[in-house]
């Protein structure tokens, strides 16, 4: 009798048992309720909390040179290697189209940047900024060259064949891109007047996409990417540049003088050939192949001559007056 | 709590099946949860792909407006999107495709955001409104915080979701419920067996041990193993009752023949049981106290006090219990002699005695041999010392009558002597009387033994014997037709017949009967048993008794030795009754007596017959 109580209890149970997963599975997505007639307003937008959370992180800023996508593989490695090296948090910022570099850097709304010698002539002439590296290229150079591409076929082979083509250039800002392109017209006697147009391509990457795809004769662009092109065959390089100060690394100069210490000192130990090549991408289509060496203010004085003299950073010499 | 095998079955599988049941059903569940979810987040990787380069450009060109009509184009043409909206790189909201607002309970609140979970999935389900949303996000740029956020309809997919998991939860239960069928009649196909193998166990309780159980047709081959195997040890352990009862009939036998009773004595519990043999040995049924107190009472009262002490000195000497010891058997009050052994246990702890093992043995009947052959190896030393001095005393006799005689011979008729020698002569005479006694005792008095009737030896002295015993005494004789012949000295036999005449006269002073009667009888191995003497054979049986006083048993236990009497000093020479037991053994006789105070006297005298014809 007791043994039968029990049976039946035990089916009593298993029943329930197994009930219950049926029954508590068809709400189990409406878990969370949310109102959607409950809506914020946009000040209430405004101040909703970041969803991102850590230690406050210095922001490190550069120029685009491909995609955001592509751009951002290739320093996000390098800033972890920053971080490793220094102890120091730090973010990825992108330069927001309409603003420059140079004009981030010396607002103090990024604290370090991977900025080229127009730039950091720019930032330094807005505000305090301290170059803290110059960087080498593959072969250990500190400096670098612009190339004038066309395509394969075009028939033009000189400079001064360009008179009355079409030239497509980088960023304004670009020193490679914009500022020695500018140097080499004006060292074959010719200057963006005698070309039947040029455009601002916004990055080297696009510049050289504008001649493959036949909206340009031509491009001036950063020598690393103008060898790769050439070296698959899909461009020609027509003219390579005088060597010029290489890209470097610059800080605000507001910052800690240890911060920027240790930043200084992380960037020369950099060994991207070496010790510090795993988990890097790409990083030999830089400017800054060989890792960085210590820079030297001089060696941008003849850029700053040029800048004045095509009035880079004030409104432009079209005259070729004032020629360094 | 004991279940039966079914029963234990039937609740097993009610335990594990759900549990199965349930796993099967959860497993299905995550599977399904987690394709669907692929697909969803498949389907958003897709949207992100395709939108990222111009979402991740507007974000880092603050475009809001652009991002927020490309998030709602995105809805737009993805029914199953219900909204999309985008966090910039510092994890604020950037832009977002809901036409009324942001739902103000879609963004985690501050504490959520500062303390996420340990476990922050890239998918999040609710229902938004009565819609249930399951949310996926994904990085705009890889490594970084920007995220496109996507609100899928589950509309759809979690009413497929349910259809799916009850099509499984049917089938799962389908294949549950016919598990449990299964598993009911397996157990019903292994336990009936076992169940009739139960009632045909429980049918033979009582009955004979060695019947066997009949294997149930169509149970599995384990349990018809069992069963087999059940039987022969069924088998096993009947022929082992039956030797056990064998040899408890054996022992039981054993211990009725040989007078054996046991007992066991718990001595903490002053308690002890006995055997059957022994109650009736002590002479007590079930109602006796069987404690020490009870024990003691059954000892003589001459001895109760020794066999106390003895008790005690044997437990706390841990020595064994041998002692023979007379009791007074409460059912007839009759003395016996018991011999009462045992071993006592200890407790290998403590030392205290725990138990006393052992037996008790009826041994009065061997006493009584034992004092039998004692009386005899007394009176055939009796006899031979007797007839040595006899012998000697017999020759002295002889050279004082024979000179006597002469000196009488020689002397005048009034010599002044002649009385004095004629007394010497009659005292010398008297005393050559006694060494004759002496040596028929001793059976030295050579004997001229020649075929007799029996018969006609007492009617030759049937006369004198009347004579003898007087007026006041009866005598009858009961002798048989026919002769009783015996190689016999007839007048040692008369000689017999007087002294057993003149000791019965004695015993009968106010008169009484004596009566003479011959009879043959065979003598067998009981007569030795009981005796402790004799030789079988066939023997004629000469019974004197009278209806005289009788006598005590110390008196009975020393009849015939010589010099023993209860008369009065120079009423008899005590050699009576020895001269029978010497003519007696002489012939190679036996005679007993019966004897008690004031019940007469019984003496059987057995005598060969000359021809063993009985």
């Amino acid at each position: 009798m007791r043994s039968r109580s029990f049976t039946i209890f035990f089916l009593l149970a298993s029943l329930l048992f197994w009930l219950g997963p049926i029954s508590c599975e068809s709400s189990e997505s409406g878990s969370r309720r949310v109102n959607p007639a409950l809506v914020l307003s946009e000040q209430e937008v405004a101040e909703l909390p970041s969803l991102t959370t850590g230690p406050a992180a210095f922001k490190f800023g550069f120029d685009l040179r491909n995609t955001p996508e592509e751009d951002a593989r290739q320093y996000l490695p390098f800033l972890r290697y920053l971080s490793q090296a220094t102890g120091l948090a730090f973010e990825l910022r992108f330069t927001p189209r309409g603003h420059s570099l140079a004009e981030e850097l010396a607002a103090g709304r990024v604290d370090f940047a991977a900025i080229g010698g127009l730039s950091l002539l720019a930032a330094q002439r807005q505000g305090l900024v301290t170059p803290l590296a110059q960087g080498k290229n593959g072969a250990g150079k500190t400096s670098y060259q612009a190339a004038i591409i066309v395509t394969p076929a075009s028939k033009l082979q000189r400079i001064t064949d360009l008179r009355g083509q079409r030239l497509a250039l980088g960023d304004r800002n670009s020193t490679q891109g914009h500022l020695i392109p500018l140097i080499i017209l004006h060292e074959h006697g010719l200057s963006l007047a005698d070309l039947a147009a040029h455009s601002y391509t916004g990055s080297h990457a696009a510049c050289a996409e504008a001649v493959l795809a036949d909206r340009a004769d031509a491009c001036g662009l950063q020598d690393v990417m103008a060898r790769r092109l050439a070296d698959q065959g899909l461009a020609r390089i027509i003219h390579w540049s005088k060597e010029f100060p290489a890209s470097g690394i610059a800080a605000h100069a507001g910052l800690e003088a240890a911060v920027i210490a240790r930043v200084r000192q992380a960037l020369l130990d950099f060994a991207p050939q070496g010790r510090d090549a795993d988990g890097l991408y790409r990083w030999e289509q830089t400017e800054m192949a060989g890792g960085f060496a210590p820079v030297v203010p001089e060696d941008y004085l003849e850029l700053a001559r040029w800048v004045d003299f095509f009035g880079l950073l004030a409104p432009p010499d079209t005259t070729g007056e004032g020629r360094p | 709590m004991r279940f039966k095998i079914r029963t234990a079955i039937l609740l097993l599988l009610l335990l594990l099946l759900p549990a199965a049941g349930l796993a099967i059903l959860g497993g299905a569940n995550a599977l399904i949860s987690q394709v669907l979810e692929h697909e969803a987040a498949d389907k958003a990787q897709l949207i992100v792909r395709t939108v990222s380069g111009l979402l991740s450009r507007q974000v880092i060109d603050g475009e809001k407006l652009s991002a927020g009509r490309e998030l709602e184009r995105l809805a737009a043409e993805n029914p199953d999107i219900l909204y999309a909206y985008l966090v910039d790189f510092d994890g604020r909201l950037f832009a977002h495709g809901f036409p009324q607002g942001f739902p103000r309970e879609l963004w985690p609140p501050a504490e959520a955001v500062k303390n996420p979970p340990a476990r922050a999935g890239k998918i999040a389900c609710y229902r938004l409104g009565e819609r249930p949303v399951c949310e996926i996000s994904h990085p705009l740029i890889a490594g970084m915080s920007a995220r496109l956020y996507l609100g899928f309809d589950q509309s759809g997919v979690a009413a497929a979701q349910q259809a799916l998991f009850r099509r499984v939860a049917g089938i799962t239960l389908l294949i549950l419920g016919l598990s449990l069928a299964l598993g009911w009649l397996l157990a019903r196909r292994l336990s009936r067996p076992l169940e009739d193998f139960s009632r045909q166990l429980a049918a033979h309780e009582g009955g004979s041990p060695l019947a066997r159980v009949a294997i149930p047709p169509g149970c599995p081959a384990e349990v018809a193993v069992m069963i087999s195997n059940v039987n022969e040890l069924a088998a096993e352990q009947g022929r082992l009752e039956k030797a056990l009862r064998e040899r408890e009939r054996a022992l039981k036998e054993a211990e009725e023949a040989g007078q054996v009773g046991l007992y066991i004595y718990d001595i903490q519990a002053d308690t002890w049981t006995s055997s059957a043999t022994m109650d009736r040995i002590f002479g007590i049924d079930a109602d006796f106290p069987r404690t020490a107190a009870g024990w003691e009472e059954l000892i003589h009262p001459a001895q109760r006090q020794e066999m106390r002490n003895y008790l005690a000195m044997i437990i706390r000497e841990h020595q064994p219990f041998r002692r023979p010891y007379r009791i007074i058997r409460p059912a007839d009050g009759a003395e016996r002699w018991v011999l009462g052994l045992g071993e006592v246990e200890y407790d290998d702890d403590d030392g205290h005695p725990l138990f006393m093992v052992g037996t008790i043995q009826d041994i009065t009947q061997q006493r009584q041999l034992e004092e039998q052959f004692r009386q005899a190896q007394k009176m055939e030393s009796v006899g031979t010392l007797a007839g040595g001095i006899a012998h000697d005393f017999n020759n002295l006799l002889t050279a004082i009558i024979g000179y006597g005689q002469i000196t009488l011979m020689e002397m005048g008729p009034d010599d002044p002597h002649r009385q004095n020698i004629t007394d010497i002569l009659a005292a010398a005479n008297r005393g050559a009387h006694l060494t004759k006694s002496l040596l028929l005792f001793s059976r030295k008095q050579s004997s001229d033994r020649r075929p007799v009737n029996l018969n006609e030896v007492i009617g030759g002295v049937e006369t004198l014997l009347r004579r003898m015993i007087g007026e006041d005494i009866s005598l009858r004789t009961d002798l048989p037709p026919e002769p009783v012949p015996l190689l016999a000295d007839a007048h040692q036999l008369e000689q017999v017949l007087m002294n057993l005449a003149a000791n019965a006269r004695d015993a009968m002073p106010k008169g009484g009967s004596l009566q003479l009667s011959v009879g043959r009888t065979e003598l067998g191995d009981d007569f030795v048993a009981a005796h402790g003497y004799g030789r079988p054979g066939c023997y004629a049986l000469l019974t004197v008794s009278d209806t005289g006083q009788g006598m005590s048993e110390e008196t009975r236990q020393r009849l015939f030795e010589p010099f023993f009497s209860t008369k009065e000093v120079g009423k008899g020479t005590g050699l009576g009754l020895a001269v029978v037991y010497g003519i007696i053994k002489q012939h190679e006789g036996y005679i007993t007596v019966e004897s008690s105070p004031g019940a007469g006297t019984v003496f059987r005298i057995y005598l060969p017959l000359l021809r063993a014809e009985c």
